[in-house]
């Protein structure tokens, strides 16, 4: 089901544009249990990670490529800066939830979704699994979210000590 | 994949340099914000960095390289956290200065022209590498849209601030 010449690169962009639209709407429309500068900060850190690592994922180690299309790039570009870091702020107001219901069944939607949509690119062409496949596309979201939970813990710590001190 | 430099020399010294410089003004300047504030204001400057470093290297039209190789390097990753500090200064001053909302553009265009000087030097010491054509007077027009975009959201930070206070 590859995708090929310029038609299936503007799929590709539309795909990764709706995508990134739908997340920006999910974040406007989840309530929201960070305080906004915690938000801010989450989202810089977390993109600054996902972009690390997956420059490190493709450029150095090559566990998959993306096709050279000035289309895809820029869909992918949209998927590494907006959708990935705010899916990801989206999963810490949905953890911060009080409901244990709420809260599992947020990371799985979040879990199962970012790794679809992973091969999802891969079916359309846009990126080519070398040494990767879909169980370790599976990893690499679960890592995010981890990385995630560990940059809110510690944010919100830091805002507990503010406050008393 | 370009090559251009094996050593550590003239462009490491450079990134480290002014990265420890940076940090300097950073830690000793006066107080004017709060911690959460002041981590926000310096990971603006490296978040902005990483995003706009990957967004000028969509390939096939990869407009510069960073550093020695074309790959993604250690030193790549710290060549971007000297934003931080740039960006941190950027806002005290700001704040230090009271720039009145009339003298905001002239302060931005200031501002942009200092950074085009820095890149200036770092395109000098081989920090950046141009392909494709690419020329320093096109990252003055970027410059003028992150650090546009860098005040409005200081006036967020600042309002969020405010109403917490």
């Amino acid at each position: 089901l590859s995708w090929a010449g310029s038609e299936g690169f503007i799929v590709v962009l539309g795909v990764c544009t709706l995508a990134t639209w739908v997340m920006v709407c999910v974040a406007w429309i989840v309530p929201k249990r960070l305080i906004k500068k915690d938000a801010i900060l989450l989202y810089f850190i977390n993109t600054i990670f996902v972009v690390t690592t997956f420059a490190i994922l493709t450029l150095n180690l090559k566990f998959f490529t993306i096709a050279h299309s000035a289309e895809i790039q820029i869909g992918i570009l949209m998927c590494h800066n907006v959708l990935m870091p705010l899916s990801l702020v989206v999963f810490e107001n949905i953890s911060l939830n009080q409901s244990r219901r709420i809260r599992a069944l947020g990371t799985v939607v979040i879990l199962v979704s970012l790794t679809l949509f992973h091969k999802l690119l891969e079916l359309l062409g846009a990126i080519d699994y070398v040494n990767w496949s879909m169980f370790h596309a599976l990893l690499l979201t679960a890592a995010l979210l981890i990385f995630s939970r560990l940059v809110t813990y510690v944010l919100m710590t830091f805002s507990k000590d503010a406050l008393e001190t | 994949m370009n090559i251009y430099g094996s050593h550590f020399n003239a462009n490491e010294y450079l990134v480290l340099l002014g990265l420890l410089v940076g940090l300097l003004f950073v830690v000793f300047l006066p107080k004017r914000f709060s911690s959460k504030d002041v981590v926000i204001y310096f990971m603006t400057g490296v978040f902005s960095g990483f995003f706009f470093d990957h967004m000028l290297s969509i390939q096939p039209i990869k407009f510069y390289d960073v550093n020695d190789t074309s790959m993604f390097q250690l030193m790549d990753f710290v060549t971007y956290w000297i934003y931080g500090p740039f960006s941190y200064i950027y806002f005290y001053v700001l704040d230090y200065l009271h720039v009145k909302k009339s003298f905001i553009p002239s302060y931005i265009l200031a501002c942009s022209l200092i950074a085009v000087l820095f890149e200036g030097i770092g395109v000098h010491e081989g920090v950046y590498h141009y392909t494709h054509g690419y020329k320093i007077y096109y990252s003055f027009g970027i410059y003028l849209l992150v650090l546009s975009a860098w005040t409005w959201l200081f006036y967020q930070v600042q309002s969020t601030s405010a109403n917490s206070d």
